[in-house]
């Protein structure tokens, strides 16, 4: 076996669970997470270019997560006309379990894909707006955007807790606003 | 930590300790083949209805037509995919957690014979992949892209599926007519006529929303002829020798085919149009004469040379489903082969420009007697250009020169080959609000503007490249902006109403001092352009520049107190 599929091998056995968790929180569907991350790996291991280290390697998946994801047309192709064969019951509900948890996921669920993946990015990922734009490829005017219209749909969740400093990190650049501050 | 990052976080965790450990082995297996199949990127396409195919141990000669054939089901569009006339060019295939196989995917059999088929379920999920039981594993049977008959799987086993698991059904019956508007298999048809047909293998199942759903399979073969005889298994083992082709850093002046190869004009090979300098497409007709037998073999090498030198290769793998070769007939050939390094073997970029390809097919046939006989066919060599795709193409996308700071606006048009796009202009300003979280105010006023570009539709997602926009007011410009390519700027959507967008946000310079500033209140134009590219089904790079403008918008500012704004 290659240093490359070891190192995959590596990070799928002990890291898989928490990739899955990861798709989820993009998804909220646990089969589609399974799906995504799977196919994630799969494209890993068939890469031609090698990874020889596990950090680089979950990055990696990670990234190919987001873009599989992202690349909505595509994914809704595969999958339209499937759903009705698989009954596995709505596993989605088993993974979520509480009344603000199920808020978060139809909060979530009414977003545009790329919204949904810079909230999560943001607050799960815990990346900066800068980063999140260098992630996704796109201006961090538009990013600023998306997580506008995301924390408005999330309201009182995103209040910060007591002892928080999360909102500390954010790099945004309060720019001419005449009157509010 | 907010309440958002919490939740997020024990969700996450919730699932991550739910999730049974995932199918390594199963995974890298997949991965390995997937990566050996593009290094050896071999796809033979669109079989020709007119041969036979060998599969197993089985070989069909071809049959006449039968003087009458009984009416076939006609094509309708309204039908649900899978169902008997609907109409199929293609169903995308699946490879994720749930698959499903075909084998053989070329069938031989007499009419009314019960077909030597079998279907395979593979489930790499966790847990149990429970199947409807109303699903039935059915190979649909088309006649130019109409299913028109069908042969199913008459008592299937449709118990859950454990992980790594598999099920397989081979239980099938012979290939009959349908019956017009039927959804999944329901009655007994006739047998379907000799001939040629084209098969889909998929699980039907009758859903009440949607008339029906079908999780696909592979494509294949049928061919249904009255005369079938046996042939061996191919000879096991069989490695092609090296091709007598000139090597990497080698002149390709004066290269000649070793005695015997085949230089019949009829075999023609082009280099795909869509082809760039990182991948190429090679499309192919080739045929033999002479000879006939099961091509078990089937193999094309070439060399690709610059300025007379080998650079580099291409290659195609050498084993593909055993098909019959009909002595004269012409077969279509396509391959897709990433551009490899000569030295390394890693992919690579070849630098634009003429190329030339020499190429030559190697085909093993096992005739009807069982002996093997190679036929070597040269190709005449290929001149073709690789353009820079990563640039657009200026004759699609035109760049637009728009106006600059202080010109007039009046007079000015956009070039030839451009295409309308309607634009959204909003003042905007970004910041925080009490909470420290990340806001956007569209509210009329700011020192940014927020764009959205309707584009129409387009196939696949579109990356915004190169773009530029201009404010004018009383007819004058009075602000600038240009963005770099592939998203310096914007990104990219599909809207569900259908039109694609672009959105960005652009920062406020004035033209007068240079600087960043908010922009002044009163009324606006912009005028700009955005290109796009996107991928287009068929493989193929499409590059577009679309104009947008002049649109009117107007900027308030909040400390007016007579006109403060929208969003005051």
């Amino acid at each position: 076996m290659s240093q490359h599929d070891a190192v995959v091998d590596r990070l799928a056995r002990e890291r898989g669970r928490a990739l899955v968790g990861y798709a989820y929180l993009l998804t909220w569907d646990s089969a589609a997470a399974e799906d995504l991350v799977q196919e994630a790996l799969v494209r890993t291991y068939a890469r031609s270019r090698r990874l020889e280290d596990l950090w680089a390697a979950e990055a990696y998946v990670r990234r190919t997560v987001l873009n599989l994801f992202l690349d909505t047309r595509r994914r809704g192709a595969r999958w339209s006309g499937v759903r009705h064969l698989v009954a596995r019951g709505d596993v989605a509900d088993d993974a979520v379990t509480t009344p603000e948890q199920l808020d978060v996921r139809r909060a979530l669920a009414e977003l545009p894909r790329r919204e949904r993946a810079c909230v999560v990015l943001r607050f799960y990922d815990d990346l900066t707006v800068r980063q999140i734009a260098e992630r996704l490829g796109v201006s961090e005017g538009a990013v600023k955007r998306y997580l506008s219209t995301g924390v408005k749909r999330l309201g009182h969740l995103v209040h910060p807790a007591d002892d928080a400093p999360g909102a500390e990190e954010t790099d945004v650049r309060i720019v001419h606003r005449k009157g509010l501050s | 930590m907010n309440e958002l990052e919490r939740i997020l976080g024990e969700v996450a965790d919730g699932v991550s300790r739910r999730t049974d450990a995932l199918p390594v082995d199963a995974l890298r297996s997949r991965g390995v083949r997937r990566r050996r199949a593009r290094q050896a990127s071999f796809s033979a396409v669109g079989v020709a209805a007119a041969f036979g195919l060998v599969l197993g141990a089985a070989q069909v000669l071809p049959g006449e037509e039968p003087p009458t054939a009984p009416a076939l089901p006609s094509g309708d569009r309204s039908l649900p995919l899978g169902a008997c006339g609907s109409i199929i060019t293609s169903i995308p295939t699946v490879d994720a957690s749930m698959s499903l196989d075909m084998a053989p995917l070329h069938l031989a059999a007499a009419p009314g014979d019960d077909l030597d088929l079998s279907m395979t379920v593979h489930h790499f999920g966790p847990g149990t992949l429970e199947l409807d039981p109303a699903t039935v594993p059915v190979l649909l049977v088309l006649r130019e892209d109409v299913v028109v008959g069908w042969a199913w799987a008459t008592d299937p086993d449709l118990s859950g599926v454990p992980t790594d698991g598999e099920r397989t059904f081979d239980d099938f019956g012979p290939a009959v007519l349908c019956e017009q508007g039927e959804l999944v298999p329901s009655l007994d048809g006739a047998p379907l006529p000799e001939g040629s047909y084209r098969t889909f293998g998929v699980l039907s199942t009758p859903d009440p929303e949607a008339g029906l759903v079908v999780f696909p399979g592979p494509e294949g073969n049928l061919r249904l002829s009255e005369r079938v005889t046996t042939l061996p298994d191919p000879p096991s083992g069989y490695t092609l020798e090296d091709v007598p082709l000139p090597a990497c850093g080698e002149p390709v002046a004066g290269h000649e085919f070793p005695a015997g190869t085949v230089l019949d004009p009829a075999n023609e090979l082009r280099v795909g149009e869509d082809s760039d300098t990182t991948f190429v497409r090679l499309e192919a007709r080739w045929r033999v004469t002479g000879v006939e037998g099961r091509a078990f073999v089937n193999d094309v090498a070439g060399v690709v040379a610059r300025d007379g030198v080998v650079v580099t290769y291409v290659r195609s793998s050498a084993q593909v489903d055993p098909r019959w070769v009909l002595e004269g007939d012409q077969y279509p050939w396509e391959t897709t082969w990433y551009w490899l390094d000569c030295e390394t073997f890693a992919e690579t970029t070849l630098p634009a420009g003429e190329y030339e390809l020499l190429a030559m097919r190697m085909v093993e046939l096992q005739q009807p007697d069982g002996t093997v006989r190679t036929v070597t066919i040269g190709y005449e060599p290929v001149t073709f250009t690789l353009e820079d795709t990563s640039l657009p193409d200026a004759n699609l996308a035109p760049t637009v020169e728009l106006l600059a700071c202080g010109e007039p606006g009046a007079g000015f048009t956009f070039p030839e080959g451009v295409d309308p796009a309607t634009v959204r202009v909003a003042p905007t300003h970004s910041g925080t609000d009490e909470d420290g979280n990340v806001v956007q105010y569209l509210d009329g006023y700011g020192d940014q503007l927020d764009l959205e570009i309707d584009l129409p539709a387009v196939d696949e997602n579109l990356t915004p490249g190169e773009g530029g926009a201009v404010v004018l007011r009383d007819g004058v410009v009075v602000a600038t902006f240009s963005w770099d390519p592939y998203g310096g700027f914007a990104t990219s959507r599909h809207t569900s109403r259908g039109p694609s967008q672009v959105l960005g946000v652009l920062d406020w310079v004035d033209c007068a001092t240079g600087e960043h500033t908010q922009v002044p209140k009163g009324e606006y134009e912009l005028l700009g352009w955005q290109r796009v590219e996107w991928w287009h089904s068929g493989g193929r790079k499409v590059t577009r520049t679309h104009a947008f403008g002049p649109t009117a918008f107007t900027v308030y500012d909040f400390e007016d107190p007579d006109n403060p704004g929208p969003g005051a």
